[in-house]
């Protein structure tokens, strides 16, 4: 150690930004059950689309996800390097509009609001995808802009897009969310993953969303799976360095997709 | 005032858990009064980087230390980014035959600067940062050329790489020092936000007027790895030419607390023997202003060989003072 640089003659730069929006489906479809011990009431309800059998009990596609969801926080949350350079932005889409849950933050200062705002996740309504896919991508761009008059670097943005049915938002709204994500996937602006819940996922809709990769479908309720492969390959992402090229670990896609 | 210069590349955090070998290159060398640094960082994705880094300082340094003048005088940027490009892309040839490899596969970036004959001549494709002192304070001659994204940069063997390169040459005038940083440097040495270099680049550059290159350079590696380091995963490099001036003042104008610490003097200057001790090395350093035997150094101190041998080893060992062929001289100005 000798005296030739004092730390308060340094500068100090904001570690390079991973962003990355979560986008998903909260439709009444969401709660079905997907697991556990449940008890049929005799009622049935019109929801999404639907008729369904209303139980007590049980464990909703939506719980589900959303241990997957904090799972994905907690991991990044320990990773040394991903934890100050991941940003999540939450936008979910069920009632009759898309809502953002929660805003571009560093995760630490994300916390407490994550721990309260997606345990508390319902599932209700419809499923307007291209609403909150246009909602997602506008995040992005704000938050892409802040960097830029912050002097943040940035990697490549990553949109997941999570559904287990068809739109049934406004079609034009729909195809602009479609033309937004295929001129930025093609001009690599944005790395977007399209992911299908469950049988009833519209993969030709999601299909339309990627034009470079196709969706992948969920096997089975494996949230867990998925979320531990995307914080793994943001972890990734964040120790790179100029000129490396961020390749997928498309092996481990087999662990949580239908292939 | 004598340009001096200094450089070094260390190996970051990301690499040295992979087991990857550091993928900065740093050169330096002075041919017929021009000195030239250049630096070039490796592309991640590149497996051979490294090679590639290497053979474009080194081949690079030398064509722009060799036609110096011919590279000032072409008005043309056009031709000198081809020259220079041509230059860089044969050896990376040559090395890919060596090692079995693509072009691409030694991908780097390339910062140059080089001083003579009164005037400077910058050459910076890609990331990373060349800035300068004049009298006005620290300055940037080129920003980091990103492309939208972090892992996104321009390289030597791209094929955009002439439209990227960019050339600055002029007067030196009150300029006394460049400093060329890889990325990884630039987390700690350069403000993003608002462009401007951080202070300690003016020490960096102080004390490489001051101090031998041998000497120095071990002390900049320990100081990268100890400070620099831990604000990146990415390896680090700088290189640095600087000469005397009002910025960069010469030894014998500089406080006798300034030069207790380039003589690795302890203790308070408050005591007349510690004063007596910085005094002596002054003493020495202005006769060896000019280089002497270590015979003729004793007779000026009045004292045998062996003592002033004894005396002079406190100065090598700083690097304030330098061996020659036949004797020692003091290495700044």
């Amino acid at each position: 150690m000798n005296d030739l640089l004092r730390k308060q003659d340094l500068e100090s730069n904001p570690t390079p930004r991973v962003p990355i929006c979560l986008c998903l489906d909260v439709s009444g479809s969401m709660g079905r059950i997907v697991g556990g011990n449940v008890q049929n009431t005799g009622r049935r309800e019109y929801h999404d689309g639907k008729w369904w059998n209303i139980v007590e009990g049980g464990i909703t596609a939506l719980q589900e996800m959303i241990g997957g969801v904090n799972l994905f926080y907690d991991n990044l949350l320990e990773d040394d390097v991903a934890r100050y350079s991941a940003e999540i932005c939450v936008v979910t889409f069920g009632g009759n509009s898309p809502e953002l849950i929660l805003d571009f933050a560093n995760l630490d200062r994300q916390e407490s609001e994550r721990q309260q705002k997606i345990s508390a996740l319902e599932a209700h309504g419809e499923t307007p995808l291209g609403e909150a896919v246009n909602m997602a991508l506008d995040c992005l761009d704000t938050r892409k802009r802040e960097f830029k008059d912050a002097g943040v670097d940035y990697f490549q943005p990553w949109l997941v897009l999570m559904t287990d049915g068809e739109p049934n938002g406004s079609t034009a709204e729909l195809n602009r969310a479609i033309s937004r994500t295929n001129e930025l996937a093609n001009n690599r602006r944005l790395t977007i993953f399209p992911i299908g819940i469950g049988e009833e996922a519209d993969m030709n809709c999601l299909a339309k969303f990627s034009p470079k990769r196709p969706p992948l479908r969920l096997k089975g309720m494996n949230f867990k799976g998925f979320f531990e492969w995307l914080s793994a390959s943001v972890s990734r992402t964040s120790q790179s360095m100029p000129g490396d090229k961020i390749k997928l670990d498309l092996d481990g896609l087999k662990g949580w997709a239908d292939l | 005032m004598e340009w001096k210069s200094v450089c070094c590349a260390v190996q970051g955090k990301g690499h040295s858990k992979k087991n990857i070998p550091c993928q900065d290159k740093v050169a330096r060398l002075e041919m017929n009064g021009v000195q030239v640094i250049a630096l070039a960082d490796g592309a991640g994705s590149a497996s051979m980087s490294h090679f590639g880094a290497e053979c474009v300082v080194d081949s690079v340094s030398k064509f722009v230390a060799e036609n110096f003048l011919d590279l000032i005088a072409q008005d043309d940027g056009r031709i000198v980014k081809q020259e220079i490009l041509s230059v860089a892309l044969q050896a990376l040839n040559d090395a890919a035959k060596i090692h079995d490899c693509t072009l691409k596969d030694l991908a780097s970036t390339l910062l140059v600067a080089a001083v003579g004959d009164g005037k400077f001549f910058l050459v910076h494709l890609g990331d990373g940062v060349i800035g300068y002192l004049n009298d006005a304070g620290l300055k940037t001659a080129s920003t980091p050329d990103n492309g939208e994204f972090s892992n996104e940069t321009v390289f030597v063997t791209s094929t955009n790489a002439a439209a990227h390169m960019r050339l600055y040459k002029g007067l030196l005038k009150k300029i006394s020092g460049f400093i060329l940083m890889s990325d990884g440097s630039e987390q700690s040495l350069y403000n993003k936000r608002n462009k401007n270099l951080a202070p300690a680049v003016k020490r960096l550059m102080h004390r490489t007027c001051l101090v031998d290159a041998e000497i120095l350079t071990p002390q900049l590696e320990d100081a990268i790895k100890s400070v620099i380091l831990d604000n990146t995963q990415d390896d680090c490099s700088i290189a640095i030419l600087a000469r005397n001036s009002e910025q960069l003042p010469p030894l014998n104008e500089l406080p006798l607390s300034e030069r207790q610490e380039l003589f690795r003097i302890d203790g308070s200057s408050a005591f007349r023997k510690v004063r007596r001790k910085i005094f002596r090395c002054d003493k020495i350093c202005a006769l060896l202003a000019k280089p002497l035997t270590l015979k003729q150094l004793a007779r000026k101190l009045h004292l045998k060989p062996h003592y002033a041998e004894k005396k002079l080893r406190r100065l090598t060992d700083a690097g304030i003072v330098t061996r020659t062929a036949n004797g020692f001289k003091t290495y700044g100005n």
